[in-house]
């Protein structure tokens, strides 16, 4: 196959040489086949007789020496049916057989028609290309790659790759094969080809005048948390889930994308840096210095999605992690030892000073219900669930599902049905990045240090009693 | 599945790697024993699970059957060889569509050996057994990881494993049971059986 699509660049007398050497070897190979199939029988024969003893295991040796196993490179099922014959049982017994296909090059990308660029992120550059043989419109996603990094291929983007192939799921973007630059005397290009969709969920929150029907934000959270629970029952953590980094297409079609923080965990979870989803997505704990965490930092990005989807903006936008954790607890209050008893031991808590005393239980409540009044009870409730400052009370993917939010009316709208929107990524503009970044690899922690939290509520004090705003780093 | 299964080397590939080296086929296979030994090394000096190292090992020869030996490897000072590595790990990759998936035998042998209740054998000795049966057919200049699925791999080793510590295995076609019929796992006990014979030569000839 390889050769076959390399005929294109190589030159003539090559050509031939080539068709002349397969001719070769697929006529050596005949010869070999017809030689093997004897040879096995007389293997068979001789390991038959000498199956008990050690003895008779050098007997087959010396008999058959080494190149007669080594012969041995036909599939097996076709020899065990040929040789079996005579001693096979008179019903020859069901195996299951395990198909894990080939190994082989990568194809080039000259297989390919560059159409447009989409986007130029942080993490590399897509475009719109065509495959040239099929006519099927692709996205070509290069790897972005620092010649002076003497660490090798960027990590974040092998471990996309890996988790990629072994995901298939109508959720998650389906990473169709990778391709390399056609000068493959140095491996320097390096392409990922994905499935195309026309929109990122971003994009459109961003055009739309009208926000998202109620039966509408169902279908895109049902798609979302059944990809979410497909990558976590096969032990992955996505690690930046955010809008911009959900496509959907003309059919109504969600799939999560970039799995360039993704990683395979294991239970219990491996210790991990802290340093991963963008900030506005990030959950408490990540943000308290939390190592060891779980799927529960996906389910609380989850949340933030829903709450986005809801108002056409970024739920919590803070400007560093400092102001994340206000906003967080502004919004969802602050953590106590009844609501959340594990976050005390957290690297960045002990330095925390949260208010306390009387109006502390007042403050601890969650203020979701009030900021969402369109939101029914159900949708409130679950919302909330989400974005529990405990990762323990946070709602697994698979639960969510099964959440009476999803069963009350009105139901998710079928995505036959979903509205279409004008695609960006199809035509020339290219998207706009005005969202944070995901964090980069080998970035510091924010060490929080000693942090005063006791003021932040001064906003809702301040309705009552009025109060100073004091949140400062100590 | 994909704990099950493996890409297998095609007969092809099998082929023509004696033809598309510039090497013999026998100073091949030494190269072969000699790198997967040093992988092996290696894994251990980096204190790297078994489970890691023997990937690499099996990334390594699949390697080998999509690009001749050698063809790629050779350089001289630190910082050349340096920048050999990194152009090797993308060369590496590029010859296997990186595709890094590896499903391993060795948690199959255990729990194959759990369902024979370990043929009522010691616990530690016949599973320690298995593992090192299928840990030196890495080794095997025969390929066994490239030409047959993890669940006939452990079932050889199982089946080498019960025969060394004399272990009495069932009198049926218990190895069925586990989807391996009687040529492959012949084929592939003998083959264990030599790989092991020829590591205990190198060891003691100190290769």
């Amino acid at each position: 196959m390889a050769s076959k699509a390399k005929s294109r660049w190589a030159d003539d007398e090559a050509d031939a040489a080539l068709d002349a050497k397969l001719k070769k070897e697929k006529e050596e190979k005949k010869r070999l086949k017809a030689e093997k199939a004897r040879k096995l029988e007389a293997e068979r024969q001789a390991r038959e007789a000498a199956a008990a003893s050690a003895a008779a295991q050098q007997e087959g040796d010396s008999a058959n020496g080494p190149p007669a196993k080594r012969r041995r490179i036909s599939p097996e099922r076709e020899t065990a049916q040929a040789t079996g014959g005579p001693n096979a049982a008179s019903n020859p017994p069901k195996l299951l057989r395990f198909e894990g296909g080939a190994f082989g090059r990568c194809r080039s990308v000259e297989n390919y028609d560059k159409l447009n660029d989409i986007e130029e992120g942080a993490y590399g550059w897509v475009s719109r290309a065509k495959e040239t043989a099929t006519g099927k419109v692709v996205a070509l996603k290069r790897l972005k790659i620092d010649p002076k990094d003497r660490g090798g291929l960027p990590v974040t983007g092998l471990r996309e790759i890996q988790i990629l192939k072994d995901c298939a799921h109508r959720n998650v973007v389906r990473l169709q094969e990778v391709v390399v630059g056609d000068d493959t005397s140095k491996i320097e290009n390096i392409f990922l080809v994905l499935e195309f969709l026309e929109h990122d969920l971003k994009s459109i929150l961003e055009d739309m005048p009208e926000p998202f029907l109620a039966s509408e934000v169902k279908t895109l959270l049902q798609q979302l948390a059944l990809g979410v629970a497909y990558l976590h029952d096969n032990w992955i953590l996505h690690r930046d889930l955010k809008t911009s980094n959900l496509l959907l297409n003309n059919r109504g079609q969600l799939k999560i994308a970039d799995f360039g923080m993704a990683r395979y965990v294991g239970d219990p979870p491996p210790k991990l840096t802290q340093l991963v989803v963008t900030l506005w997505y990030r959950a408490p704990e990540l943000l308290l210095g939390a190592t060891r965490y779980g799927a529960a930092i996906d389910m609380w990005s989850v949340g933030c999605i829903f709450g986005e989807l809801l108002t056409r903006e970024p739920l919590l936008q803070g400007r560093n992690e400092v102001d994340e954790l206000t906003k967080i607890f502004e919004l969802c209050g602050i953590p106590t030892d009844e609501s959340w008893p594990a976050f005390r031991r957290l690297p960045n808590a002990r330095g925390l000073r949260l208010p306390s005393g009387s109006n502390s239980a007042a403050l601890a409540g969650s203020v979701i219900r009030t900021k969402f009044p369109l939101l029914t009870a159900a949708g409130a409730g679950l919302l909330g669930s989400l974005l529990a400052l405990d990762p323990d009370r946070r709602p697994t993917a698979r639960e969510m599902l099964a959440h009476e939010y999803f069963r009350q009316d009105p139901k998710p709208k079928q995505e036959a049905m979903f509205p279409t929107f004008p695609s960006k990524a199809g035509q020339e503009r290219r998207r706009r990045r005005e969202t944070p970044n995901a964090p980069a690899r080998g970035q510091q922690a924010a060490d929080l240090g000693a942090v005063d939290f006791s003021g932040i509520f001064s906003g809702r004090d301040r309705e009552e009693r009025g109060g100073g705003f004091s949140l400062r780093m100590v | 599945m994909s704990h099950m299964t493996n890409p297998l080397a095609t007969p092809d590939q099998l082929f023509q790697r004696r033809s598309f080296g510039a090497l013999p086929i026998e100073l091949q296979d030494i190269i072969f024993f000699a790198t997967q030994c040093l992988t092996q090394s290696a894994g251990v000096l980096l204190q790297l699970p078994q489970s890691v190292t023997a990937q690499a090992n099996v990334l390594l020869a699949r390697y080998w059957l999509v690009e001749p030996i050698m063809s790629h490897e050779f350089s001289s000072a630190y910082h050349a060889f340096h920048t050999r590595l990194l152009a090797l790990e993308a060369r590496i990759l590029y010859a296997l569509s990186f595709d890094t998936h590896v499903a391993l035998p060795h948690p199959l042998a255990v729990t194959y050996l759990q369902a024979l209740e370990f043929l009522g054998a010691k616990k530690e000795r016949i599973g320690k057994r298995a593992v090192a049966y299928l840990n030196t057919a890495l080794l095997s200049p025969q390929m066994l990881y490239l030409t047959s699925q993890p669940n006939a791999l452990a079932v050889a080793a199982v089946y080498n494993a019960a025969r060394d510590v004399g272990a009495k295995m069932p009198e049926c076609e218990w190895w069925e049971v586990f989807d391996v019929d009687r040529e492959e796992l012949g084929f592939l006990v003998e083959e264990a059986a030599r790989a092991m014979d020829e590591k205990m030569d190198a060891m003691e000839t100190g290769v």
